[in-house]
């Protein structure tokens, strides 16, 4: 006798399990890209926070922040930068009233530092500014191994500041810079430089033309190559412009844009193992980076960007009225 | 019917490869240094183009040979000297200032003041540099 029930064959549970087989392979790689852009959202929000944050510093101090700052030549030298500076601004007041801006204090995670390191800024170590961390970035929150003197488990801070453009920038000031050769060009012809503030009113070429923040959460060359050096908190070097050719001119938190967005060049030689001024803007977003101009507003430059044009955005004084839509 | 099967997986193959050409077609450079015809290798190698950005770097061997780490996209390059990258400072110490080799005249230690251009061009290139 004939069972009345039907079960199904091998081949037609085969050809089921291919079909949902090949919708589920459709429909992940969608899935990923809707997160990564969901990411993306998130830290471009991140940016528009610190443009925000930059303006209400403004408003406050009339002047944007210092890009780095340095309170003490004597090793092991002492400052920090806007990440600092910017604190009280981005609803993390608690943080700065702890921070101690003295010649005997201390912002830098470890290393050289020795026995100074985080003295009287001890509230640094192992601590997380969701503001100050892209969704997407390619780093842990805090080093594991300690690497580039940041054995003080700093944070790894996803935004860096941009000093200006390194020569050769048509129309820019030629002296607003100085070159050393194993650390790189510092400049001066952008918003956030070392030893100094920029108000909105110096700013010729338009707040709406010119780049003062951006990404840095990717990989160089499948490294870190941040400007966290001593771990991101720290400032100038030294407490002036110095023109050694060559020697230790380095600050943290800021770059001066030399060279391509996402670019795996290291500065000084193949296996480097340092970060130093020209650290390259970066992310793990899909085809670009995520920057912050001087007027708040927040855009996404492709990778693909004329280099030159990029250069311009840079620079606060270029006298060329570079727009970031072309 | 075996003729269709036949077509149908030529058409399937030849899709496969659509796309394959090399629409940014990139070399690979390596050479030696020399400073007054001797082989130089206190630094490292530095390739940059001033229009795009994009560059490499290696560092030179104790016969003045160098290989850049990555494939550059062809083009123009301002070739200059860096300051061989040097290993994580002691962590008590001081950082050490960068030094630069006075064999090597100041204005190749920098992109913008160097005067060697080359041209990099697809497949593999050897471009020698020389200091007179």
């Amino acid at each position: 006798m004939v069972s009345k029930r039907r079960g199904f064959t091998l081949v037609e549970l085969l050809v089921v399990i291919a079909i949902i087989g090949i919708l589920v392979g459709l429909l992940l790689p969608a899935v990923q890209a809707a997160r990564e852009a969901a990411r993306r959202m998130s830290c471009s929000n991140n940016v528009k926070q610190i443009g925000l944050a930059m303006h209400n510093y403004h408003d406050t101090h009339r002047s944007f922040p210092y890009g780095s700052f340095n309170l003490r030549e004597a090793w092991p030298a002492n400052g920090s930068n806007w990440r600092a500076l910017l604190l009280p601004f981005i609803e993390q007041g608690n943080v700065y009233n702890q921070l101690s801006f003295t010649f005997t204090s201390n912002f830098m995670a470890g290393g050289a530092a020795g026995a100074n390191a985080y003295l009287g800024n001890e509230v640094l170590r192992n601590l997380l500014i969701p503001t100050y961390r892209c969704p997407s970035t390619a780093f842990e929150p805090f080093d594991i191994a300690p690497v580039s003197n940041n054995n003080g488990q700093a944070m790894n801070i996803s935004y860096v500041g941009i000093q200006g453009a390194a020569r050769p920038v048509p129309g820019s000031d030629p002296t607003l810079g100085t070159f050393d050769c194993g650390h790189g060009w510092s400049c001066e012809n952008g918003v956030l430089f070392p030893n100094g503030t920029t108000k909105i009113a110096s700013i010729t070429d338009g707040t709406s033309n010119v780049i003062f923040v951006s990404d840095q959460s990717g990989l160089v060359n499948r490294v870190n190559r941040t400007s966290n050096y001593y771990g991101g908190w720290f400032g100038s070097r030294h407490p002036r412009r110095i023109n050694q050719g060559c020697g230790d001119l380095w600050q943290t938190g800021t770059t001066c844009v030399r060279f391509a967005p996402n670019s795996n060049i290291v500065q000084t030689g193949a296996t480097e193992a340092m970060y130093r001024n020209n650290t390259v803007i970066n992310s793990m977003h899909t085809g670009g980076i995520e920057v912050g101009l001087a007027d708040g507003s927040v855009h996404f430059i492709p990778n693909s960007i004329d280099f030159l044009t990029l250069k311009r955005l840079c620079c606060r004084l270029d006298g060329e009225v570079t727009s970031i839509e072309q | 019917m075996n003729r269709f099967i036949a077509l149908l997986i030529s058409c399937c193959v030849g899709l496969a490869f659509v796309g394959c050409s090399n629409p940014n077609p990139v070399g690979t450079v390596k050479g030696t240094a020399t400073v007054k015809g001797k082989p130089y290798s206190k630094a490292a190698v530095m390739f940059v183009s001033l229009e795009t950005g994009h560059g490499a770097s290696g560092d030179l061997d104790a016969e003045g040979k160098y290989q850049l780490s990555d494939p550059l996209p062809v083009g123009k390059y301002t070739v200059y000297f860096a300051p061989k990258s040097i290993a994580p400072e002691d962590a008590t110490a001081a950082p050490i200032p960068m030094q630069m080799d006075k064999v090597v005249p100041d204005k190749y230690w920098s992109e913008s003041s160097s005067d060697i251009k080359v041209d990099v061009k697809e497949g593999t290139n050897e471009i020698p540099v020389e200091i007179k």
